[in-house]
């Protein structure tokens, strides 16, 4: 089933824009950011094929489950708290900057906690199914907006009022030293591989991932598309002034013969869509890392009616939401968001090397057992 | 069951909790601002500014539309827009400002602070329409033309490629004027707006340059159009040349061109450009045989006309065409390669090498 693989990692691509991605490289676009982003892409490459292939070394397993069979009890719940804790940061992050997005562009006279009173319960509500029912929720939502998003992405691309020179000296800026947090950012572009944390669970024994060349050309063409077209209809200069960066990029379109004016009402109900898939992706995942954490826990990818406790865990989310939303503003955001970014890439690389050491001890294991088994059919 | 109900009348309790009346205010308790004007104050450092607004009715038919024009002078623009808010009875709305106008006196002065200003609000559209109007934005405001159906169509329909296409008409956007008024290497430009003689119209065939604080250079409309042709390849516009006591009108149809800069002591700009199109005025049977020719004759002439207008451009210190950002991004270069560029666009020359293809003559031989 390797195409709701896929739609993981093409979401993750283009959700990029509400987590600062752009606005973080945009900042440092002559000190860094080009570089890292050349980096990234290898790195992201590698670090998506090499994860991607020690899942499924682990059949039916979701890290969290991997994590509590071959490891100490201890270890394996701080880990999974910590994963859950970088996955529901996900989810908050997006609402809350998504909200602000539409009370900005919107109607600024709007009690912004509305807004974001919608987007949580629609949270609650779609992370709290089981994972099968939020894996073919993903497939329907992705196949009603990337189309639409394709084509604004390609209506910006062959724009004539794109401005090629500003995008090539800002690629000339490759020969600086790439910047970290850059790097953090520029990676975050290629993590659709991670939900496989979870959506392992559905994969069955003998599942072969192909096409897996498809990642990093996405995810390459996405990193090139948020990074750049911003420059090319900003300017390399005037880029830096925007705060809603891709809003303001959308709104420098026009649909003339459509029904919208302007293709930012376009872009901003599109990416209604894709931050709900977002939220319900990663609030269903760290829900599941928090449920994990019980002693004889066993994972059920499919049960209807769903637990208790996924509801329960979900509101907590939305709560924790809404006291995000009280206690920050528009630079602790910026903060958060960063620090974030960076959080994600060190947990990324942890995992990698901890998935890496385990499925070497299970290899030895198997080993051992077959020698053993051999050695006993000798005697 | 019970555990769902739970949620359910919570869900719904916080919800009612939250509609305390709906932000939105109706349709017809809005007045749309359909184009906007800033001029500069009777006393300095103030701002006139001037809105067009929509009077909805439901008759839709030519001079049958209704506008209603405010203004108002204030020390910054966001006050002004304060104020004429008390002018009115219903709430203003820029959602459908498409066009923003700055007075010529206004532009001698700088435009900096009216640009922060449409930067900043969230409703003014990136792709609203910019002008320079002639004299000021307030009597081009007042203006009523006959021809309108919607309130300020007549204003929107002039630029884009919605209404009429012309080749003197330039177009330009907010977003790409504010991208230009900060970019390194690419100076702004501005359509000049002026009342016709019978001001029953408008009339935009000229167009102005700025540079990052004012005002430089306004083009002549035959000017104009040399620059819309090779700056922005606006395809509808055509070449004229003398050709033995006649005039030969050559129709462009499709415009391609790319600069090459070299990096020389004094930088030579290498303008290409290969237009092709049909005769649309000739004397008869002028393409037999010596096509080639008027070819040339046509080369020639497109070649010192746009060299005249560069150097003109250059002497006045701006570059709408970018030259300067196409130098760095051709090498690659930094701010030693610009603060090079800027010591050197003054004397930097022009080559035009144009190759114009006539397609065909037309109907008649």
């Amino acid at each position: 089933m390797a195409r709701y693989f896929y739609y993981h990692v093409l979401y993750v691509g283009m959700i990029n824009i509400m987590l600062f991605v752009p606005s973080i490289l945009e900042q440092h676009r002559f000190n860094g950011a080009v570089s890292a982003m050349a980096i990234a892409i290898v790195v992201g490459t590698i670090l998506a094929y090499v994860t991607t292939s020690l899942f499924l070394r682990f059949p039916g397993m979701g890290l969290a489950d991997i994590y509590n069979n071959l490891m100490p009890r201890g270890i394996a719940v701080a880990l999974n708290l910590a994963g859950s804790v970088v996955w529901m940061l996900a989810g908050i992050l997006v609402i809350y900057s998504y909200s602000a997005t539409i009370q900005q562009f919107f109607n600024p006279d709007m009690n912004p906690y509305l807004f974001l009173l919608l987007m949580t319960i629609a949270g609650i509500w779609g992370a709290s199914r089981c994972t099968r029912t939020v894996q073919f929720a993903q497939e329907i939502l992705l196949l009603l907006c990337a189309p639409l998003i394709l084509m604004i992405l390609l209506k910006a691309i062959f724009s004539p009022w794109l401005d090629w020179d500003a995008i090539r000296v800002t690629s000339g800026y490759v020969r600086t030293t790439p910047s970290f947090i850059s790097f953090c950012a520029a990676t975050f572009i290629f993590a659709g591989y991670n939900t496989l944390a979870v959506y392992n669970r559905l994969l069955p024994k003998g599942t072969k991932i192909r096409f897996r060349w498809i990642t990093p050309l996405f995810c390459t063409f996405f990193l090139f598309v948020s990074f750049f077209i911003p420059i090319g209809f900003h300017g390399t200069v005037g880029v830096g002034e925007h705060i809603y960066l891709w809003s303001e990029t959308a709104d420098s379109m026009i649909l003339e013969y459509g029904f919208v004016y302007r293709v930012l009402y376009l872009f901003l109900l599109l990416y209604t869509a894709l931050s709900l898939m977002f939220v319900m992706n990663t609030w269903h995942t760290a829900m599941e890392f928090i449920k994990a954490c019980r002693p004889k826990h066993t994972s059920q990818p499919e049960q209807f009616p769903v637990p208790r406790a996924n509801w329960w865990i979900t509101i907590a989310f939305a709560g924790i939401t809404f006291l995000y939303s009280l206690w920050t503003n528009e630079h602790r955001n910026q903060w958060v968001n960063e620090n974030w970014l960076i959080a994600r890439a060190i947990t990324d690389f942890v995992t990698v090397l901890l998935l890496g050491w385990l499925a070497i001890r299970k290899i030895r294991k198997n080993k051992s057992t077959v020698q053993l088994e051999t050695a006993t059919q000798d005697s | 069951m019970r555990f769902r109900k739970t949620i359910l009348i919570l869900v719904l309790f916080t919800l009612t909790s939250t509609i305390y009346g709906c932000g939105f205010k109706d349709i017809d308790k809005r007045f749309f601002v359909v184009a906007m004007g800033i001029d500069r104050g009777s006393k300095p450092n103030t701002y006139r500014v001037t809105l067009r607004l929509a009077i909805p009715s439901s008759k839709i038919e030519s001079g049958e539309a209704k506008t209603e024009v405010e203004s108002y002078e204030s020390p910054s623009i966001a006050e002004a827009v304060r104020h004429l808010k008390a002018l009115v009875d219903k709430e203003l709305d820029f959602g459908h400002c498409r066009v923003i106008l700055f007075g010529k006196t206004l532009m001698e002065t700088g435009v900096a602070d009216p640009l922060r200003w449409l930067s900043r609000r969230r409703d003014i559209a990136m792709v609203a329409f910019m002008g320079m109007a002639e004299p000021d934005a307030f009597n081009i405001l007042k203006l009523h033309p006959q021809s309108e159906r919607y309130p300020g169509n007549a204003l929107f329909l002039s630029f884009g490629s919605e209404g009429t296409e012309s080749s003197f008409t330039l177009t330009e956007y907010l977003f790409d004027w504010a991208r230009r008024q900060s970019e390194t290497g690419k100076d702004g430009y501005l359509p000049i707006i002026r009342r016709d003689i019978d001001n029953n119209s408008y009339r935009i065939d000229r167009v102005a340059f700025l540079d990052k604080q004012k005002l430089r250079l306004c083009l002549e409309p035959q000017e104009a159009q040399l620059f819309n042709i090779s700056a922005k390849h606006f395809e509808k516009s055509f070449i004229a040349v003398p050709y033995q006591g006649t005039r030969i009108v050559l129709a462009l149809s499709k415009i391609k061109s790319h600069v090459n800069i070299s990096n020389s002591e004094a930088p030579v700009v290498n303008y290409y450009i290969r237009a092709s199109g049909f005769l649309e005025d000739s004397p008869q049977y002028l393409l037999e045989g010596n096509a080639p020719n008027i070819e040339n004759l046509l080369q020639t002439e497109f070649n010192s006309q746009l060299e005249d207008l560069l150097y003109k451009i250059r002497d006045a210190g701006v570059d709408p065409y970018g030259f300067g950002l196409h130098y760095l991004a051709q090498y690659f270069g930094r701010s030693k390669e610009w603060e090079y560029w800027k010591k050197a666009y003054p004397t930097v020359s022009f080559r035009v090498h144009s190759r114009i293809v006539i397609d065909k003559s037309g109907l008649i031989k």
